[in-house]
């Protein structure tokens, strides 16, 4: 019995010693049998935040679609992507990046949402994969890293662009009032920088209110502290944000303006939400127009709307077209300056190829800015706008 | 005003935690399970009020038939997924209720979709005392709540029905004895355990009119919370620990300084209740002959 039990243990040691190993990955090239150049990520596509993941499935797969038609002529191979459904939890990340990896993933979007990121980013650095994200605007994603860029503005971005606009748009006799989720990485990212950059002596008087995950049970508490100011920053996401302001709704209040970041988009087409009732002004920052009338943005709308309609279109999905078709710029750029670009490369060749050329290019006439380049430590250069959903009405 | 208005919304909010507390200590003091799914139930209630809202525009009609639909899938989800497990360890008993969770989550999510719905189901004004302006939802609530707990309290206590439900929490098979019929009785008390869930669904959408997949699982938590702060198993226990949980969680809320710590104060009181009274507040010692 005793000796069984032995060899069982070490068979139990030695084939966990050599999965350990497999995870690993070491230098093996996993992509060495792709027939098309593979790229992968996960993210939200079910669960509170599956609008956000199905936007960028959806619109990698048409901006896959697209280049598919010319890169055979221009690259000699053709692209395949593939995403998987990680719930907006880091805890589902490790398995759906192993499953990708050892099928011959060579570049990735780096997830959809930053704490998911941030397990990506972990596990991508281990094996030099090249990330850019579309929307995990965290700024621990890019922070200590090579292999990480964004597509989408940091929070750095985000919570200074706030801060500058207040500064130059909301006069000083206003209250400032912010609302924020306390345990949520995006969120408090935004208002630490929000904070800081607002300064103590700006000359507002502030105030906040803040919640976490486990007691977003009722808004009224919060809507109580924050009714007599005048401009609500809201770093949070739409679904939340359109609690608040009905919460606010039942309570007499001097609010006439809410403003929020990328996280807002898709407050205008929440299902149930009237935002007509709401009689603020709701604008929110980002660099992807959903009305747009004219341009690269108006194509893109055009084609994603006929394909997948109105209810996951989104600044995420937008970047994330971007992310694709930038990710192909740069392969082209490198096979012009005749690099050795092959449907088969490592991820971590890929990877080189990737960093050299995101450190140096410049796309222009994207669906996300008409000019965008890359800072050094990978966050986006391109500029941003302020997109009012809902006018005033009071 | 508002200290007043503040503890109002926490009244109102811990009547609905009331309600579901209820339905916990209810199954719990009866067939002694602790029915986890309670809080998908919720769920289940909130998706039948907003399909029946959206189809009748009537938010009373479209209650009234999540009580009915939600009483209907306590009494499935009993016989199908617990009734065959009488008599099991009852951590058999618990991981089930985890399973069934999961299932109405998936359930909901297969039917419904993932994301968010916002179900504005009525607004009823405000009501204006001088300078203190009380939204009538919150009022209503709170009182639907406490006659919903006085008429659930008569039940158990003066109808023929109820007091087999007592004889059956304190015996079974004593009761058995007598002529009650156990299984029966506790099928009655999964539906009304249910139709209060669908009430509380109901209530929390008039606060909160977020619906989703997961709306009842933090709720239900809480609940259970407060049933137990209360004294598990007893009726009048859980309408004080959520009425107290409910207080507790909007005056912290309320506090800018508190309001990230709102729920580590919530489960460190009941900490504090179970270490000074582990039966809870009102839960009864039980003596055991060995």
């Amino acid at each position: 019995m005793k000796t069984s039990i032995k060899v069982l243990a070490t068979a139990l040691t030695a084939s966990l010693a050599v999965t350990a190993f497999a995870a690993c990955g070491g230098n093996k090239n996993y992509a060495e049998n792709n027939e098309s150049f593979f790229i992968a990520t996960s993210g939200p596509l079910t669960g509170d935040y599956a609008k956000y993941g199905l936007g960028v499935k959806n619109s990698a797969e048409l901006a896959v679609e697209e280049i598919n038609k010319v890169a055979k002529d221009e690259l000699g191979f053709t692209f395949t992507f593939s995403m998987a459904d990680d719930k907006a939890s880091p805890d589902e990340v490790n398995s759906k990046y192993y499953n990708f990896y050892e099928k011959g993933m060579q570049v990735s979007l780096g997830t959809v949402t930053t704490g998911a990121c941030l397990e990506w980013k972990a596990l991508a650095t281990n094996d030099s994969l090249f990330c850019i994200t579309p929307s995990a605007t965290g700024d621990k994603v890019y922070s200590d890293s090579d292999i990480m860029y964004q597509m989408c503005f940091s929070d750095n971005n985000q919570g200074t662009a706030a801060a500058k606009y207040v500064k130059d748009s909301v006069s000083t006799t206003k209250k400032v009032g912010v609302f924020y989720q306390s345990d949520d990485e995006y969120s408090a990212g935004i208002y630490s920088t929000f904070t800081a950059e607002m300064g103590s002596g700006s000359g507002y008087e502030m105030a906040t209110a803040t919640f976490t995950k486990d007691s977003k049970t009722d808004f009224a508490s919060q809507a109580n502290t924050l009714k007599d100011c005048e401009f609500v920053f809201l770093p949070i996401y739409y679904s939340d944000a359109a609690t608040f302001m009905l919460a606010a709704n039942k309570i007499d209040n001097k609010i006439t303006q809410y403003y929020g970041c990328d996280g807002l988009d898709g407050i205008d087409s929440y299902e149930g939400f009237d935002i007509s009732t709401i009689p603020q002004e709701i604008s929110y920052l980002t660099h992807f127009n959903s009305s747009a009338e004219s341009g690269k943005a108006k194509e893109f709308i055009d084609k994603y709307v006929a394909k997948y309609g109105t209810d996951t279109l989104n600044q995420f999905g937008a970047s994330a077209y971007d992310c694709i078709y930038a990710i192909y710029t740069a392969l082209k750029n490198a096979k012009a300056e005749g690099k050795d670009v092959k449907v088969n490369m490592s991820a971590s060749e890929a990877c080189e190829i990737f960093k050299a050329q995101f450190s140096k290019m410049t796309v222009t006439d994207y669906v996300t800015g008409s000019t965008i380049k890359w800072n050094a430590d990978g966050t986006v250069n391109k500029p941003a706008d302020r997109v009012v959903v809902k006018a005033a009405s009071k | 005003m508002e200290v007043i208005t503040t503890f109002l919304n926490g009244l109102s909010l811990g009547g609905v935690y009331a309600l579901i507390a209820l339905g916990y200590t209810m199954v719990y003091g009866i067939a002694k399970m602790l029915n986890f799914a309670h809080g998908d139930v919720i769920m289940v209630g909130g998706y039948t009020v907003m399909v029946f809202f959206n189809l009748t525009g009537q938010p009373l009609v479209a209650a009234l038939i999540a009580v009915v639909f939600c009483s209907l899938v306590g009494v499935v989800i009993e016989k199908l997924a617990y009734k065959p497990l009488r008599g099991a360890s009852p951590l058999a008993v618990l991981i089930t209720a985890i399973g069934v969770s999961y299932l109405l989550e998936s359930l909901a999510q297969i039917i419904f979709g993932s994301s968010h719905k916002i179900v504005m189901l009525a607004d009823l004004g405000k009501l204006i005392l001088g300078s203190l302006v009380i939204d009538l939802n919150t009022v209503v609530t709170l009182l639907s709540a406490i006659a919903i707990m006085a008429a659930l309290t008569l039940f158990v206590n003066k109808t023929k029905t109820g007091k087999a439900m007592l004889a059956v929490s304190e015996d079974r098979h004593a009761a058995e004895l007598m002529g009650v019929s156990v299984n029966k009785i506790i099928m009655i008390t999964f539906a009304i355990g249910s139709a209060l869930a669908a009430v509380a669904g109901t209530f929390y959408i008039l606060k909160t009119p977020d619906v989703s997949t997961t709306m009842g699982a933090m709720p239900g938590i809480k609940a259970f919370t407060a049933a137990v702060i209360g004294g598990i198993g007893s009726i009048p226990g859980a309408m004080l620990g959520g009425i107290l949980l409910g207080v507790i969680e909007t005056v912290c809320n309320a506090i800018p300084a508190l309001s990230n710590f709102s729920i580590a104060i919530e489960f460190g009181l009941l900490i504090i209740i179970l270490l000074v009274k582990p039966t809870g507040l009102l839960g009864k010692k039980k003596r055991e002959k060995v």
